[in-house]
C-alpha cells in the first residue's frame, strides 16, 4: 500500500494541457514545471557534448582566470577514455557550471531543483548527506528537491557499464573497480539523500537502438519497480515515480504504463526520450503516455529542456521537465530568447548596446548590454553566471506563461506563442496533433521539424535551432511586429 | 574630494575620500580603504545582485584595469554605453582604473620603450600608448585613473631604473594633456628600489597637477625592509593626497598584513590587493580575528589544519563534516546561509559556488581588517595594532623564516 506526501490538484485545463498545484514536503509548486539540475557537476548529458566543443571549452578554461592542466585528446584514446576526459573538461570548468546562489534560484522562481544521485553518491557519499541532516539542509535549499536513480548516468557516462537482472554494473571512476547499483541500493541512496521525490532505477535503453533489447528493458524495468517499492523506508516524505521504458513501440510502452499504473505511484515520468529520436516519434511517445497515464498524478518528461519541447509537451499534458540544457548552453556563451537563441560570442555583440532580450525582466537583462556580456563570456566566470541567470529566468518564465495560460484557457494562445515562435506553428502543429492524435500529419510540419537540429546562423549572431529555414527566410517572418533578430 | 580626518602618531592617516558615481550620486569612502579588484568591473565571482550584501559603503570602491576591456570591447561601445558606470549598471560605486592588473594584465618591462609601456595580456604582448590609453580612460570615465608607469623589478640596471622614472614622468604629462574627463589622476610613482629615484619621480610627480599617487613598481623583488624607505621617500610630501599602493603577494597572509600595516604606517590610503582573489582560488578563508587590541595576546588558537590562524583551507578533509560557519558570528551571506562541510564539498566537485561563497566572506572579512584599522588610527592606537598584530604572529615568522633557511617551503608562501 503506499501512502502519498504528495498532493496534485489540476487548477486549470485546455484540451490536453493542465495546470496544476503539485504539494510536495519542501515545496508548492506550479506546473508545468522546469527543473533546473541544481547540485553537482552537470549531469551526463552534457558530458555528451561534442569533442569541438569540449576541446575549446578547456582553451577557455586555460585563458581564463582558473588556470587547469590541458590534457592533449589523441584521435586515438578510446570513446571510453574521452567521456571521462570530456567529464573531467567538465569539472575542470569548476563551475562555469552555473554558479547560482540558492537565494538567487528562489529569486528566478525555481521551485524543485534536481540532484544527481550518482555524483552526490560518489562525493560526498549519501552516507555524509544523511548524517548532516540531508540534501535541503546540507545545501540549504528550502524549497522542493528531486533526485534521479543514478543509473542513467552511469550506462551514459560509463561506457563499461553491464547491465543484468541484478542491476548496473560499472567501473568504479574513482578507483576502477567494478561496482554493482541494484534498485534496492538506488532507492536507499535516495532514501539517505532525503529529495521530495526520488525515481526508480529502470533499465535506460537508447530510443535508436532496435530489437528485442527495449523488450528486455521495459519488461526488467517493470520487475525493477517492485524492487524498489519493497526497498522505499520513507514513503511518508518522499515521493517514488516510476519511469515508463519501451522506447518507441507503443505496445512496449503501453504495457509499461499499465504495468506502473497498477502499482498506483505518486507520479510517473516518461524516460528513454531525448537521446536522438526524432521530434515526431519523440512527440508521439509522449503523446501516448500522457493520454493512458492516470489523470491526477503528476507526469514527468525526462531530460527535456528545450523551450519548444516544454511547449508541446505541456500541450499534450505532461507536467514538470528537467533539463542542463539552459545552463550549459550558457556555458558557452548561448542565451536564450523569444525569437530563438542569442549567440553572445559572436562578433556581431561587440558593439550591441541593447539588452540581451529587451522584454526580459531578468537582474541580467535590466542591468547589462549584449557587448558587455560578449566580452565576458567564456573568458570570465561571470559571463557564464549571468548568462545562466538569465536562461534560467526565461526558463522559469516560460513554465510561468504556460502555467496562467492554460488556466485562462488561452493554450496554446496564438498571441503569446505566435510571439514565441513567429509562424504560428506551434499552436498549429499542436491543433492538429489534437485533432489528428497520431500519426502526425506527414508533410509541411514534420518536414519543417525534422530540420530542428538544423542551425540557421545569422551574421548578426543568432540562431535558431528549432526553425526550418523556409520560415526563417520569409520576408513576412522578418518583418513582422517581433523584436528585431539582428 | 580628500580630507584627512585623523592622525595617529607618526603618518598613519584616516581620512574621507569623496566621489561622485553615476547618476551623479555621492559616495563617501573612508581610509585607509581596499579597493575591490575586479575583472571587467565586476568581482571575479560576486555577481552585481550579490554586491550589496557586502558592508557598505565599504565595498564600494572597485578597481579595474582598463586593459581587461580589449578582449572585446572598443572604447566606442564603451562610450556608446555611457562609460563604465552606466554599463556595469553600478551607480553607487567608485571605479579606480589602474593600467595593470596583478592577475593577468602584468606589465612586462622588456617590452616597453619609449614609445609606450608593455603589458602581457590575455590577448598577447601589448604596447599601450598614452594616446590609447587616454581613449580609454574617456570612454570608461572612471572616478579616478592612475597614468601609464614603466614599472620595472627591482633588479634592473640604474641606467634602466632612471630611465622608467624618465618615461614616466613624460606618460603622465601626456597623459594629463590627453584627458578630456574629469576623473582624478593619479600620477604614477616608479624608482625600483632606489630611494634617490623613487624621491625623484615623487617629486616631479607632485609638481604637476594630480589629485594623487600611485605607487607602483612594488612587490617586484624589493625585500620587505627595504620598502618602508622606498614608501617613506614618496609619502613624505604634502597631507592632503591619496595614494593607491598596489601590494602583491600571493598566498602571503601575513606578509600582506604586514604590507598593508607598513603601508599605512606610511601614509598610504587605498590599497588595490589581488589577495582576496589569491585566496579564493586556493580555497581559502579568512579567519583572523581583527579585533587585535582587544584580545589577549597568550589567548593562543590551536593551529587549523591546512592552513594557520590567519586563514584555513576548506578544500582540507578535517571539514568534510564541519557544519558550523566559515567563521562564528561573522555577517556575510557565506557564513549566514552555508556551512564549512558544503564548502569543502563545493571545491572537491569543483562547483564555482565555492568560489562565490569564499570570494563573499573573505572580502566582507578584509574589509573589516580595514574598518579595524581606521577605528585603531581614530583612537590614536595604530602603533599598538601593528606591534600586537605582529607580535601574536612572531611565531609564525620566525617558523617561516626557519623554513626559507632550511629552503623549504613554508605555511607563509
Ligand atoms: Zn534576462
Ligand atoms: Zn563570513
Amino acid at each position: 500500500i503506499c501512502v502519498f506526501c504528495l498532493l496534485h490538484q489540476i487548477l486549470g485545463r485546455f484540451n490536453r494541457a493542465r495546470a496544476a498545484q503539485l504539494t510536495l514536503p519542501h515545496f508548492v509548486c506550479q506546473t508545468p514545471l522546469f527543473m533546473p539540475v541544481g547540485t553537482q557537476v552537470p549531469g551526463c548529458k552534457c558530458c555528451i557534448v561534442t569533442v569541438a566543443e569540449a576541446f575549446q571549452n578547456i582553451v577557455n578554461v586555460c585563458n581564463g582566470p582558473l588556470r587547469y592542466p590541458l590534457r592533449p585528446l589523441r584521435n586515438t584514446e578510446t570513446a571510453v577514455t574521452r567521456v571521462n576526459f570530456l567529464h573531467t573538461a567538465e569539472a575542470g570548468v569548476t563551475g562555469t557550471i552555473k554558479g547560482l546562489t540558492t537565494s538567487q534560484l528562489e529569486e528566478i522562481g525555481c521551485q524543485i531543483i534536481l540532484g544527481n544521485t550518482y555524483h552526490l553518491a560518489l562525493r560526498p557519499t549519501s552516507e555524509l548527506i544523511d548524517e548532516l541532516g540531508g540534501l535541503h539542509k546540507f545545501m540549504n535549499w528550502p524549497r522542493a528537491l528531486l533526485t534521479d536513480s543514478g543509473g542513467f548516468q552511469m550506462v551514459s557516462l560509463l561506457h563499461l557499464a553491464d547491465i543484468t537482472e541484478k542491476g548496473v554494473t560499472f567501473q568504479s571512476p574513482v578507483d576502477g573497480k567494478p561496482m554493482l547499483l541494484t534498485p534496492e541500493e538506488s532507492i536507499q541512496i535516495q532514501n539517505r539523500i532525503g529529495a521530495d521525490i526520488i525515481m526508480a532505477l529502470d533499465d535506460v535503453v537508447r530510443t535508436t537502438i532496435t530489437g528485442p533489447r527495449i523488450e528486455e528493458a521495459m519488461y526488467r524495468t517493470l520487475r525493477w519497480i517492485d524492487r524498489c517499492i519493497e526497498a522505499h523506508k520513507r514513503p511518508n516524505e518522499q515521493n517514488l515515480f516510476g519511469i515508463v521504458q519501451g522506447g518507441l513501440d507503443p505496445v512496449l510502452r503501453d504495457i509499461c504504463v499499465r504495468g506502473l499504473v497498477d502499482r498506483n505511484l505518486p507520479g510517473y515520468a516518461i524516460g528513454g526520450l531525448s537521446g536522438g529520436e526524432d521530434k515526431d516519434s519523440f512527440w508521439r511517445v509522449v503523446a501516448q503516455c500522457t493520454a493512458s497515464l492516470p489523470e491526477d498524478k503528476p507526469r514527468y518528461v525526462m531530460g527535456v529542456g528545450y523551450p519548444l519541447d516544454i511547449v508541446v509537451c505541456s500541450a499534450l499534458g505532461a507536467d514538470m521537465y528537467d533539463c542542463v540544457y539552459p545552463t550549459r548552453t550558457a556555458r558557452f556563451g548561448t542565451a536564450l530568447i523569444p525569437e530563438g537563441v542569442l549567440k553572445l560570442k559572436h562578433r556581431a555583440m561587440a558593439d550591441d548596446t541593447r539588452p540581451i532580450d529587451p522584454t526580459c525582466m531578468c537582474m541580467v537583462c535590466k542591468n547589462y548590454t549584449r557587448a558587455y556580456i560578449h566580452c565576458l563570456v567564456t573568458k570570465d566566470a561571470m559571463g557564464s553566471q549571468l548568462l545562466s541567470y538569465h536562461n534560467l529566468y526565461y526558463m522559469m518564465k516560460l513554465s510561468n506563461d504556460l502555467h496562467s495560460s492554460i488556466i485562462e484557457g488561452q493554450f496554446p494562445d496564438g498571441e503569446l506563442y505566435a510571439y514565441m515562435y513567429p509562424l504560428q506553428s506551434i499552436s498549429e502543429v499542436i491543433f492538429i496533433w489534437l485533432t489528428l492524435h497520431f500519426p502526425l500529419p506527414a508533410g509541411l510540419y514534420v518536414a519543417s521539424y525534422r530540420k530542428c537540429s538544423q542551425r540557421v546562423m545569422f551574421p548578426s549572431g543568432s540562431a535558431m535551432p528549432w526553425r526550418s529555414l523556409e520560415s526563417i527566410s520569409l520576408p513576412a517572418v522578418l518583418n513582422s511586429q517581433h523584436p528585431n533578430i539582428e | 574630494m580628500f580630507t584627512v580626518k585623523a592622525w595617529s602618531k607618526g603618518r598613519a592617516r584616516s581620512g574621507i575620500l569623496q566621489i561622485v558615481g553615476g547618476s551623479s550620486c555621492e559616495i563617501a569612502i573612508e581610509t585607509p580603504a581596499l579597493l575591490l579588484s575586479t575583472r571587467k568591473g565586476l568581482p571575479a565571482f560576486i555577481s552585481p545582485d550579490l554586491l550589496p550584501s557586502l558592508p557598505s559603503p565599504d565595498s564600494h570602491i572597485l578597481q579595474f584595469s582598463p586593459l581587461h576591456f580589449l578582449e572585446g570591447l572598443t572604447p566606442e561601445t564603451m562610450a556608446n554605453c555611457g562609460g563604465l558606470h552606466q554599463m556595469l549598471g553600478l551607480h553607487e560605486y567608485g571605479f579606480a582604473a589602474v593600467p595593470r592588473d596583478s592577475i593577468v594584465c602584468l606589465p612586462e618591462c622588456n617590452g616597453t620603450n619609449k614609445i609606450g609601456a608593455s603589458f602581457e595580456t590575455p590577448c598577447g604582448r601589448l604596447l599601450i600608448k598614452s594616446l590609447e590609453y587616454m581613449k580609454m580612460i574617456s570612454s570608461m570615465k572612471p572616478n579616478l585613473w592612475a597614468t601609464l608607469a614603466d614599472e620595472v623589478p627591482a633588479w634592473v640596471s640604474i641606467k634602466r631604473n632612471k630611465n622608467s622614472v624618465d618615461r614616466t614622468v613624460r606618460w603622465l604629462d601626456e597623459c594629463i594633456a590627453l584627458s578630456s574627463t574629469g576623473g582624478a589622476v593619479f600620477g604614477a610613482i616608479v624608482g625600483g628600489s632606489s630611494v634617490e629615484e623613487r624621491r625623484r619621480c615623487a617629486q616631479e610627480v607632485a609638481k604637476r597637477n594630480v589629485s594623487g599617487y600611485w605607487l607602483g613598481g612594488f612587490g617586484l623583488g624589493e625585500s620587505m625592509d627595504e620598502r618602508s624607505p622606498l614608501l617613506n621617500a614618496v609619502t613624505c610630501m604634502g597631507s592632503d593626497l591619496r595614494i593607491i599602493y598596489p601590494s602583491k603577494s600571493r598566498g602571503r597572509f601575513v606578509a600582506l598584513g604586514f604590507q598593508v600595516l607598513q603601508g599605512i604606517a606610511s601614509g598610504v590610503d587605498l590599497f588595490d590587493s589581488t589577495y582576496i582573489y589569491d585566496l579564493t582560488i586556493g580555497g581559502f578563508a579568512l579567519i583572523f580575528p581583527f579585533d587585535q587590541i582587544e584580545r589577549n595576546v597568550s589567548d593562543s588558537q590551536p593551529s587549523a589544519i591546512g592552513g594557520d590562524q590567519t586563514k584555513i583551507n576548506l578544500k582540507a578533509t578535517v571539514y568534510r563534516k564541519d557544519i558550523s560557519p566559515i567563521v562564528d558570528g561573522c555577517s556575510c551571506y557565506a557564513c549566514q546561509n552555508h556551512t564549512k562541510a558544503y564548502i569543502n564539498h563545493l571545491l572537491n566537485v569543483h562547483e564555482m559556488l565555492a568560489q562565490i561563497l569564499l570570494e563573499i566572506h573573505n572580502t566582507h572579512h578584509y574589509l573589516g581588517f580595514f574598518r579595524a584599522i581606521r577605528q585603531a588610527i581614530k583612537e590614536g592606537k595604530f602603533e599598538q595594532f601593528r606591534q600586537q598584530f605582529i607580535e601574536n604572529r612572531r611565531h609564525q615568522i620566525f617558523a617561516a623564516s626557519l623554513a626559507h633557511q632550511a629552503g623549504k617551503s613554508c605555511t607563509l608562501c
